[in-house]
């Protein structure tokens, strides 16, 4: 079996128009001339592995596809995030960011694959819905849905605590990655990549719960689509409008919202009408009836915390419940600063409240890098891959030396210990 | 002086890293090896006195710096790469050594160890503690010498095995 530099210069041209790069940009990332890239895509002369293997890094590219002996197919769902965003497309770096995520969730199927894992099994259902054909339809959709799915996943009417471990139970992965300006999350799903949902890490925890909220909806009900992009510019279209309509009912279910109001002498038993849909920095009109309360900052706040949701979230909710009217929702929206001071005197007494324990408030960020490394020291573990590749892997999360070596040490004493495992590994170097 | 051939061997990062904080690239020769080192070897070196070790044996000719370019040898490396178990120096390093028939000299005790005992047999495997082991017996280095380096090895995170080096 052979291949032709012709061949494989011709692959590094595809692959390389693919991510909408030009020669100069990746003679100038790789410290090579533009001639000289020009030459390697004519297949004047073969590439050195090693730089064969840098090109493949920049271009989000594995290099065994490169050198597959058999037919080449560049990752045709990168590319299609990369084309639709401008935002994407124009920002180098964050480009460079999403396609390092996505080399961690390939990986991440790779290290299943070796476990055994069925990622086809744990995926969750995929919901048929039809196009929604107006606001007022996908607004509906988006609400009906996340009460199917809360109905389906047993969750009752309360708040979901930890939104990473309920999409990680259900298959999908949830990463935090610094996306550009206006991108408030992506998801992608393929074979290669799995089901893994992005958002942006520079958000507070409450607009990130949402936007994983987001993502999920498109998830259960756009996957067909492929990879899709969440931001400001595309906030309108209907599956938009229905995601965030879904994440504002999934996080802040009706019935749940009603109880703790009701605990409080408020709100009110009959079943709302949906008026407009919160989709993280603005509201999508529909239809304003208002059913409004006597409802205070402190109510608003209370929920916001006990849902794990944002003010902002919980004030649209609770207008799109009925449960404010507009001039309600707008005087309570100016009272964002005391708003902040009381929730951060809640979330240092209340032990109800998500924000308490979340990552938001005590510098913790949590996301599915953590399982990553769990699978990749389990198939270390279990001799399925080298010390070398452990250490390729552990540094796509950012994991150091020192903490590497405190988790492998621990795993090699624990062999020691079990009568089932080889006892450590002498003759391999640990650093 | 010896005119025996000396055996082609490509190094792996794990027994290039050891050679390095021993200052001994010499053992390679004096052990019968032609030592060669695949550029994606030397990019895994990245504490700088040891890049720097690196570059004088490279400067004097212990080591020879290698770059894969052939057809069948960047599939072989594609071809290891693909299963996504070894990292990318010992992909390059074995890459050369099977398509080559050369030894290779690598420490890693788990899947690489395996695949190349299949591939190429235990006679074609090199590592840290079987080149020392070579050393002493061929009295290159001595028995107080060999403390000295386990001693050292083991300081820099390397788990040595015990020696036998009382007959080849």
């Amino acid at each position: 079996m052979t291949l032709s530099p012709i061949e494989l210069g011709r692959r590094l041209r595809v692959a390389r128009e693919h991510v909408g790069l030009t020669q100069d940009d990746v003679a100038r990332a790789l410290g090579l001339t533009r001639p000289s890239v020009s030459q390697l895509e004519a297949g004047e002369r073969f590439p050195n592995s090693l730089q064969l293997s840098r090109i493949a890094d920049l271009l989000g590219e594995d290099v065994s596809a490169l050198l597959d002996p058999g037919d080449y197919r560049p990752d045709s769902s990168l590319a299609a995030l990369f084309r639709v965003n401008e935002a994407l497309h124009a920002d180098g770096e964050r480009q460079a960011a999403v396609r390092g995520c996505a080399r961690l969730c390939s990986e991440f199927s790779g290290l299943e694959g070796f476990l055994g894992i069925d990622r086809g099994q744990l995926a969750p259902v995929s919901y048929d819905l039809p196009s929604p054909n107006n606001r007022w339809d996908a607004v509906n959709q988006g609400d009906e849905l996340a009460e199917r799915e809360r109905s389906r996943l047993n969750l009752g009417d309360g708040p979901i605590r930890d939104f990473v471990e309920l999409l990680e139970a259900q298959g999908v992965r949830a990463f935090e990655l610094d996306l550009p300006i206006g991108v408030s999350g992506m998801f992608l799903t393929d074979r290669g990549h799995g089901l893994s949902t992005i958002v942006a890490a520079g958000e507070v925890q409450e607009r990130q719960r949402f936007s994983y909220a987001h993502e999920y909806c498109h998830l259960l009900a756009d996957r067909r689509r492929g990879a899709i992009i969440s931001s400001e510019r595309n906030r309108d279209e209907l599956l938009e409008v229905r995601a965030n309509s879904f994440a504002a009912s999934f996080l802040l279910p009706e019935r749940g919202l009603l109880a703790t109001l009701r605990a409080t002498g408020k709100g009110e038993t009959a079943r709302s009408q949906l008026t407009a849909a919160f989709d993280g920095a603005d509201a999508v009109d529909g239809q304003k009836r208002t059913r409004g309360e006597s409802i205070q900052i402190y109510d608003v706040v209370h929920l916001a915390g006990a849902y794990g949701a944002s003010y902002e979230a919980t004030l649209y909710r609770l207008l799109n419940l009925g449960l404010l009217s507009k001039e309600q929702r707008a005087a309570l929206a100016e009272m964002r600063k005391e708003a902040a001071v009381m929730r951060s005197m809640f979330a240092g007494t209340a032990s109800g409240t998500i924000a308490a324990v979340g990552p938001a408030e005590t510098g913790w960020k949590r996301d599915s890098r953590h399982r990553f490394i769990h699978l990749a020291l389990e198939c270390f573990r279990r001799e399925l891959i080298s010390r070398r590749r452990f250490d390729e892997l552990r540094r796509l999360v950012n994991m150091d030396d020192q903490d590497s070596e405190a988790l492998l040490s621990a795993i090699d004493s624990a062999n020691a210990q079990s009568p089932t495992t080889s006892k450590g590994r002498a003759g391999e170097h640990r650093a | 002086m010896s005119t025996a051939p000396r055996v082609l061997l490509v190094v792996d990062t794990s027994v290039l890293v050891n050679l390095a904080h021993l200052d001994r690239f010499d053992l390679f020769a004096a052990t019968g090896f032609e030592a060669h080192v695949p550029n994606h070897v030397i990019a895994e070196v990245t504490r700088e006195d040891l890049r720097d070790r690196v570059a004088a044996a490279l400067a004097t000719g212990h080591l020879t710096e290698l770059e894969i370019t052939e057809s069948v040898e960047l599939l072989a490396y594609g071809d290891l790469k693909r299963r996504r178990q070894f990292g990318d120096g010992e992909c390059a390093a074995m890459a050369v050594a099977f398509t080559r028939d050369w030894a290779v000299a690598i420490d890693e005790a788990g899947p690489v160890r395996r695949l190349v005992l299949e591939r190429l047999g235990s006679d074609l495997l090199v590592t840290t503690p079987s080149l020392l082991r070579l050393a002493c017996l061929r009295n290159v280095i001595s028995r107080s010498d060999l403390s000295l380096i386990v001693t050292k090895l083991e300081a820099n995170r390397f788990r040595m095995p015990k020696l036998e080096v009382d007959e080849e």
